[in-house]
Formats: structure tokens, C-alpha cells, sequence
């Protein structure tokens, strides 16, 4: 797409650009070639000197268990919250697409939580799964369950997924709904003439039509669970139990703040933005049309 | 609706209410809180039904503080969270317009270059250069600064994206008929694509306030002193003291403060937030 | 007021495509110039190459004895009307007027007088406080005419401005707007894809084809003599009959009085106009006519006039005859029709020229 009528003016698209070419050069590339720049050094115990040595901070990177670790619990992490994040609001998006009474409503009784941050949907889940005085946490206790989420490793890691399904219920749900509307109503009333039953309907015509959409919020989800929920996290467990809820992010965030190898968590960076890359180039394709030159 | 079934439609409302439900309960839960006495509190009682010390727990979080954590008053980080969310939303939406107008109204050399430039920020989110980037403002001399809070976050290929979306879809002639009643370019932004942009612009701004109000690692690594702390980090400093410590009813209270300014623009300002994230992320 | 002047004007785009090529002609002061052809044939890129909204890559355009081609639209004087009326959405219609005067620095009362008197004149005084939004496409239309009065410029330009309207609304405006020039003896150039706004409007025509003119002259110059087959076929409505004649094969079934005709070896293209046309009733001799017979598919009876459709010599080129009153003839018999040798026009049928009788 190209404009047939423009403006010529040898100077002013420049001046135009400059302020935002300006902080994406001084504040991203620079910083990210920065990061790149320095997964290849490493630096002495004093910060005296530093050596190049190529690939050597991958490799122990990659020789450290607790890495494994939060690869693993960022992979279980992403799965839990994406598969139940979009199969609820699917739900709850299909309902909200039926011709009800109140339907406008609903939809803003459930799209609101869009604008909590992630450290507030997780401080608002600890303090009701709290073992010893959450209202939820402690009825637990008085069905005799020994939920304990500063203790237990799987308790932290469930507390933490509620947390951040219930804060990404409501933008998948508003793109549901988007999606389903979109959907003409005659294509459903031509099923429903051609004999298949509501299930039917759902599954034949309304699914696949919807799959683009369902496509785009999984790459979406995903670069949300490994990004936005570092909130969640460090409000809630401090990556804890014994790490058990350390994501790639929270590692990076953590092993810089204990300081010292420099090399080491740029090396981690790095990693993330190839991830980021990755799920980009993924998704490019339904962006594409925004960027056809 | 195909078919006409009541059972259907009864079972479909007890689905959604279900939903709203499970959605609302933790920030009701919250508000209950916000509304109680410490000892309730510690000692599990808390039930449905809001107490009655709702103003006193919110005039003590807002101009005193807790008494053993932080003992900040918060009105100072609420409005260091507002004016971060002002700066951040109206500086993204005005750097984005300006690239997106000479992206889309001007030919130029390297003009794709820059277009991908700005496009390839989406790659790049605060979390995978923090470091690097925090060296960066520490070198400007800009952290505890509202800048060091606000510029790195400022550029955004999603704005940019948005308006050079919008600014495709304005007749060509509107140009022509301006260049011909004597327009030159800054006066064809002000006086014909500005006023056009006004409900994008809208839209954007609510998505952007939201990003920027939310935020929260970057604040937490940039700011040390605590008349430079936002809301969020706020409430998080509360919960650090000894977990039995922690003075839940102004926890809750903070908590409630801090999610209110952005729902309520999300709510009061639902069309436009609406149209503004289903089409700039899609 | 001013003439527009072109000069072997030409526009070669980036890629080396050519979308108009040597177009010479000259508007006279207060002249009405029309622009017409199919889609593509550069007629619109030339009417911007004169705004000044497309860049001139050949030759020269002046504007009241001034070369223009360096100069921007704001500075050429001119004013545009669009096809899709280019109102400012957010402006209400008063200040779409205003706007154009108001970037010239024209004083507020001077503004005022001159909105007030083009309102005035297309009756939009009702109507200045609202938006465009609010208007009909007609209303819109006149206020995207009334943008271009304000300023009484030396040139109006009319990119299809009615191409939008229905066809009765456009019938009333095409009237509209020649009073309006008449009475305003502004020069116009108009361009239109539509052949009876083309003849009716204009004082002028330039017929063009391909990024080329085909023929430059008055309506019924055109009509009555059309340079090229283009232009035969293009001009008037129905379009005119094509016969083609080949010398190898004589003169086809169903024609007499043709043989005389001075094909050329490489074959012509016999043209007659649908009403040209008249039902053969025996009362006049052959000696400076032709015949036809044809065999009729339909006949068409509209009131005014009656459309007769068949084929030449039962199996030839279809034809279509236009006779004035009420004529009958039955489905699948035989017709003869005439046509007098002084209308009817023969062509060159590679070169396309016509062939002076």
C-alpha cells in the first residue's frame, strides 16, 4: 500500500523521525547490541579486566542445572496459563456472543481486569490463598489440605498460574468476541439449515473460523507469560520455593541483581531475545498485512 | 440466535455469571479487606460483608503510611504512577504520529530503513535488555528521574504501527484539495489529519496509560529513593516485611487504589479501548 | 482569467511506463474543456498533471501565459473539484469553504462576502453550519463546487465530479455547472469518462485514447466527423454501427450501393450511426443511398423513438437502428433499412483513419 499523493520536502520526514528513531537507537539497539557485545566477555573477579572468549558463557549457561530449571518451569509455566487462559475466555466469549439479554454488560464485568497490573492480580490471589489468614487459604486447611504456597513448590507454581490466567482471561476473551462477531451470521444460519446441531455448528464452522484468531493469541499469550508476569512473581513467590518459580525472565532479573557475571546474564538476555524473535517471526504472518511494502 | 431454546439461554447466563464471578471475587475479597481492622484480619475472621473503617484505612494509606513497612504516605507514589502514565502514553502517541506522517507522507531515502527500524522494536521488550539499559540511564545521570521512569519506554513500533494504519486509510484527495486551498505539510497535520486521527489517538491513549500505570520492572530497578516509587512497587514493599506483619488492610487498600485509575479509563472509555487493542495488535 | 497551454506534454512514471504522451492544446480564456475516454487513458493524470498534483516529465503546461511546471498547486491558481468531493470530514461546510482563503491570509470579512455569495448562488445557505456527514451526495457535491467558486481562481479543474450522483441528479448538476461557467466565464478543464456529459459541457472536447489525443474539436465537429475509429465508436450513443469491408471478398451480403466505395487494399471499416438508419418504405430511389437488410433479433419500442437489433445479411456484424417514431417489424423477418452516402463514414482499417468520400 502507498500513498498516490505525498509531500516532497528534502529535510522534514527526517526531523519527523528523529525523536523516536532517536530513543529506539539510544535505549534499544544500543542497550540489546550491548547485551550481545557482552555475552561474549568475561569479566575478573575485580572488574580489573575482561577477556573475549566467544561462546564460554553459553556453554556454562547451559552446564547449569538451575538453568534447566527455569527453562522448565517457563515451558510449564507458559503451557498451564495459555491452555486455560483460552479455553475459560473461549467459553465465556461464546456465551457472551449469543443475543442475550445484558450481553453488554457481561462483557464489561469481564474485560476489566485487562488494566490490573500483574503484581496486583498476584498480590490480590496471595492474599486470598495466604495459608494462614487468606479466606481461601485457610478453609484449605480446614478441609485438610496442607496448602502451604511459601513451602510447597507446586502450591507456589499453582498460585501463580491462577494469578495470571484471571489477570489474561479478559484480553483473550476481548479478542474471542472480536473474532466471533466477525463471523457472519448467515454462514450460521445456512448450518443451522443444513441440519447441524449447535455442538456441530461450534466445532464445523465457528472453530475454524476462529483459528487465525486462536492462532494469534497463542503466540501473544506466550510472549505474555514470559514477559508480563514477572510482576506475578516477584510480588508473589520471589521466584521461590527453592526456585520453583523462576521463569528465564525472573533469572536474568535475579542473577543481575545478586551481581557479579555480568557475561552470564547477558548470555541469558541474548537467549530471550531469540525466544522473542522466534515467536515474532511467528506471528509476522498475521501482521504481515500491516507491513506489506 | 438459531434456535430458540429458554434452557439454552439460562444456562448460558449462569456460564457468564459464573465468569464475572470468579472474576470480581479476589478484588471484592480486597475491598472487603481495605474496609476491616488488623486483628480480623490475623486472626482469619474475614467475612463478606465490608467493616466499616474503609475511610480511616484509606486516609491512613494515602497521607500516612503503613506503620512497619514502608511508612510512606502513598498519594506521592500514585501520582508519580499517574504522571509516568501521562508521560509515557502522550509521549508514545506524539513521537508515533510524527514517524508515522513521515513514513506514510513523505518519500524519502532510507525510508524503509527507518520504517523497519521502529518495526523492529517489538523484538526487543524492556525485559530482554534490562541491564544493558539500566547502564544506559545510570550514564545519563536519569535514574529516580521521571525521564530515566519514561523515555526508555517511550518509543513504540505498536503506536507507529496504528497511526501509519490509519493515516492509509485517508482519501488521497484530502491531500490534493489540501495542497491545492495552499496547505504545506505541517499544515496539512494540524488542520486535516490531526482532528481525523482524534478517535485512534483516543484509543491508543488508553492503551498506552494502561502499559505505562502497570508498569513494573522497570520502575523497580530504576528507582531507589521512595518519593520516586510508583503505585505498584508501593504495594509490593508492603508485603516485604515479616509475612505475619504485614498490614493486610492497607496492603489491600493500596491495592485498590492502584487498580482503580486504570479500570476506570478502561471502563469509562471501553469502545474506544476496545477498537484500539483488537486493531493495533491485529 | 487565464488559457491553459499544453505543449507536447508527457508523464513517463518510475519503470519507464508512459501514461500520456504528447498532448498539445490550448484552452482559450473562459473556454469549457473536456477531457474524455475510457478508464486509463490518461485523461485524469493529465487533469493533475495541470493541478500540479503529478509532476510533468515531458514538454510544458502554462497558465495565463505562464509555465507552470516548477510551480506548486497553491501557487497555480487554480481550483479542483474531485470525484469523491475531498470535503474536510471534520470541517463543517462554511469552514470547507473558507478554509482555501483562510490559507492565503484572505481577511475574515472578505471571507465571509465570498462564502456567502457562492452559498448563495448553490443555494447551500441552509446548510453552511453542518458537516459534510450531514449532507446529501448532491449538497456535498455542491459544496465541493462552492469550495472552488470561493476562490475565484483562474482555472477550475473537475476530476469526474459527477461520476458519484445518480443519474438523475447528474443530468441536473451537468446543467448546473455549464450555467455556472457561463455565468462565471471561468476557464475549466473537466474530465469525464461519460460521452454525453462530454458533449453537452463542452465547448472543447479532446477525445483520448491510450495516454494519446485521438481528435481535438468541437462536439458536433466530433460527431458529424470522427478523425479516428476510436473516436466513431466512442462519440455518441448508441455507438455507431462498424462494417468491415474487405477488397478479396467484395462488398458483404447484404449491403447495395457499396461497390462504389474506395476501400483501400489492406480493407476498411464501413460506419453508420444508429440514426442514420431509416426503415426502407420504398418511397425513395437507391441512387445516392445504401441499403441494408437485416435480419431482426428484437425490436425495442420506447415511445420516442424504436431500436431495431439484428444481424446484416442474417449471419453478418450485428447492427443497431434508431428510428424516430413507432416502427414495427416482427422478430426473425427481414428488414431493409437506408442510410444516406453523406452520413455515413468509412475507415482505414489498420491505420484506423478516416477515409475522406
Amino acid at each position: 500500500m502507498e500513498k498516490r499523493a505525498v509531500f516532497s520536502h528534502k529535510l522534514l520526514p527526517y526531523a519527523l523521525l528523529a525523536p523516536q528513531l532517536l530513543v529506539t537507537i539510544v535505549f534499544f539497539y544500543w542497550p540489546a547490541a550491548q547485551a550481545v557485545y557482552q555475552s561474549f566477555l568475561i569479566q575478573d573477579a575485580f572488574g580489573i579486566s575482561t577477556e573475549f572468549v566467544w561462546f564460554e558463557n553459553y556453554q556454562m549457561l547451559f552446564s547449569e542445572p538451575a538453568y534447566y530449571g527455569a527453562l522448565l518451569t517457563t515451558a510449564l509455566f507458559s503451557t498451564a496459563v495459555t491452555v486455560l487462559s483460552l479455553s475459560l475466555a473461549l467459553i465465556l466469549a461464546v456465551e457472551a456472543d449469543k443475543n442475550l439479554t445484558g450481553a453488554g454488560l457481561y462483557k464489561t464485568l469481564l474485560i476489566w481486569p485487562y488494566a490490573v497490573a500483574p503484581a496486583v492480580a498476584g498480590v490480590l490471589w496471595l492474599f486470598m490463598f495466604q495459608p494462614s489468614l487468606g479466606m481461601i487459604g485457610r478453609s484449605l486447611h480446614a478441609f485438610g489440605f496442607n496448602w502451604n504456597p511459601y513451602l510447597n513448590s507446586g502450591d507456589a507454581f499453582t498460585l501463580i498460574t491462577a494469578a495470571a490466567v484471571w489477570k489474561q482471561i479478559s484480553y483473550n476473551f476481548l479478542f474471542f468476541l472480536a473474532g466471533l462477531q466477525s463471523i457472519p451470521k448467515s454462514l450460521i444460519e445456512a448450518a443451522a439449515i443444513d441440519g447441524a446441531g449447535s455442538t456441530r455448528r461450534f466445532w464445523t464452522i465457528v472453530f475454524p473460523l476462529l483459528s487465525p484468531t486462536a492462532f494469534y493469541l497463542l503466540t501473544v499469550n506466550i510472549v505474555y507469560v514470559f514477559f508480563d508476569t514477572f510482576g506475578i512473581i516477584h510480588a508473589v513467590t520471589r521466584g521461590g520455593p527453592a526456585g520453583a518459580t523462576t521463569t528465564l525472565v525472573y533469572k536474568v532479573f535475579s542473577d543481575g541483581q545478586a551481581g557479579g557475571d555480568l557475561g552470564g546474564s547477558a548470555a541469558q538476555s541474548v537467549i530471550l531475545m531469540l525466544i522473542v524473535i522466534a515467536l515474532t517471526a511467528v506471528q509476522f504472518r498475521f501482521i504481515e498485512r500491516k507491513v506489506t511494502y | 440466535m438459531v434456535e430458540n431454546r429458554p434452557f439454552a439461554a439460562i444456562l448460558s447466563h449462569v456460564i457468564l455469571i459464573i465468569g464475572v464471578v470468579i472474576i470480581a471475587f479476589p478484588v471484592y475479597v480486597a475491598f472487603v479487606a481495605s474496609t476491616t481492622d488488623p486483628t480480623t484480619i490475623s486472626n482469619g475472621q474475614l467475612s463478606l460483608i465490608p467493616d466499616h473503617h474503609l475511610i480511616e484505612n484509606y486516609a491512613k494509606v494515602l497521607f500516612e503510611g503503613t506503620e512497619r513497612s514502608t511508612k510512606q504516605p502513598m498519594i506521592v507514589p500514585l501520582m508519580n504512577s499517574f504522571i509516568m502514565a501521562m508521560i509515557i502514553a502522550c509521549g508514545k502517541i506524539f513521537i508515533s504520529l510524527l514517524s508515522a506522517f513521515a513514513i506514510v507522507y513523505f518519500r524519502f531515502p532510507f525510508r524503509n530503513t527507518a520504517f523497519w527500524v521502529i518495526f523492529l522494536t517489538l523484538m526487543l521488550p524492556v525485559e530482554v535488555r534490562i541491564y544493558p539499559t539500566y547502564k544506559i540511564v545510570a550514564d545519563l545521570h536519569m535514574l529516580d528521574t521521571y525521564a530515566g521512569l519514561t523515555i526508555p519506554l517511550i518509543a513504540s513500533a505498536t503506536a507507529t504501527l496504528l497511526f501509519r494504519q490509519f493515516f492509509m486509510t485517508v482519501p488521497d484527495e484530502l491531500i490534493e484539495a489540501s495542497k491545492i486551498d495552499g496547505a504545506g505539510p505541517w499544515k496539512f497535520f494540524i488542520d486535516t489529519l490531526l482532528p481525523l486521527s482524534m478517535t485512534s489517538i483516543a484509543a491508543m491513549f488508553v492503551i498506552q496509560f494502561i502499559y505505562g500505570w502497570n508498569q513494573y520492572l522497570w520502575p523497580l530497578l530504576i528507582t531507589t529513593r521512595d518519593d520516586m516509587q510508583t503505585i505498584v512497587i508501593g504495594i509490593q514493599k508492603m508485603l516485604t516485611v515479616t509475612d505475619a506483619l504485614t498490614e493486610w488492610q492497607l496492603a489491600m487498600a493500596t491495592t485498590i487504589l492502584a487498580m482503580l485509575p486504570p479500570v476506570i479509563v478502561v471502563v469509562a472509555m471501553q469502545r474506544l479501548f476496545v477498537r484500539g487493542l483488537t486493531e493495533t495488535e491485529k | 482569467m487565464a488559457g491553459v497551454l499544453l505543449n507536447s506534454v508527457g508523464k513517463t512514471y518510475a519503470g519507464n511506463i508512459r501514461a500520456v504522451s504528447d498532448i498539445s492544446f490550448a484552452v482559450p480564456d473562459g473556454g469549457f474543456c473536456v477531457l474524455v475516454g475510457p478508464s486509463g487513458c490518461g485523461k485524469s493524470t493529465l487533469l493533475r498533471m495541470i493541478a500540479g498534483l503529478e509532476t510533468i516529465t515531458d514538454g510544458e503546461i502554462s497558465i495565463g501565459g505562464r509555465v507552470v511546471n516548477q510551480v506548486e498547486p497553491m501557487h497555480r491558481d487554480i481550483a479542483m473539484v474531485f470525484q469523491n468531493y475531498a470535503l474536510y470530514p471534520h470541517m463543517s461546510v462554511y469552514d470547507n469553504m473558507a478554509y482555501g482563503l483562510r490559507n492565503r491570509k484572505t481577511p475574515e470579512p472578505e471571507i465571509a462576502t465570498r462564502v456567502a455569495e457562492a452559498a448563495r448562488i448553490l443555494e447551500l445557505e441552509p446548510f453552511l453550519k453542518r458537516r459534510p456527514k450531514q449532507l446529501s451526495g448532491g449538497q456535498r457535491q455542491r459544496v465541493a463546487m462552492g469550495r472552488a467558486i470561493v476562490r475565484k481562481p483562474q482555472v477550475f479543474l473537475f476530476d469526474e465530479p459527477l461520476s458519484n450522483l445518480d443519474a438523475k441528479l447528474r443530468g441536473q448538476m451537468r446543467v448546473e455547472i455549464k450555467t455556472l461557467q457561463r455565468q462565471l466565464g471561468v476557464t475549466s478543464v473537466y474530465v469525464t469518462h461519460d460521452q454525453l456529459e462530454a458533449m453537452t459541457l463542452a465547448d472543447m472536447l479532446v477525445v483520448m485514447n491510450r495516454g494519446r489525443i485521438e481528435q481535438i474539436g468541437e462536439p458536433l465537429y466530433l460527431y458529424e466527423n470522427p478523425a479516428t475509429i476510436f473516436v466513431a465508436g466512442f462519440i455518441g450513443a448508441p455507438p455507431m454501427n462498424m462494417i468491415p469491408l474487405a477488397p478479396a471478398t467484395g462488398v458483404p451480403a447484404g449491403i447495395l450501393g457499396a461497390e462504389t466505395l474506395p476501400v483501400p487494399p489492406t480493407g476498411a471499416i464501413l460506419g453508420i450511426r444508429p440514426e442514420h438508419l431509416h426503415l426502407d418504405r420504398g418511397e425513395t430511389a437507391l441512387g445516392d443511398r445504401l441499403r441494408l437488410e437485416l435480419k431482426i433479433d428484437a425490436v425495442e419500442a420506447v415511445g420516442a423513438e424504436t431500436y431495431f437489433y439484428g444481424h446484416l445479411g442474417s449471419t453478418g456484424p450485428r447492427l443497431v437502428v434508431r428510428e424516430a417514431g413507432r416502427g414495427s417489424a416482427s422478430p426473425h423477418g427481414i428488414r431493409a433499412f437506408t442510410a444516406d452516402r453523406t452520413q455515413i463514414h468509412l475507415f482505414d482499417k489498420v491505420s484506423g483513419n478516416r477515409i475522406e468520400l
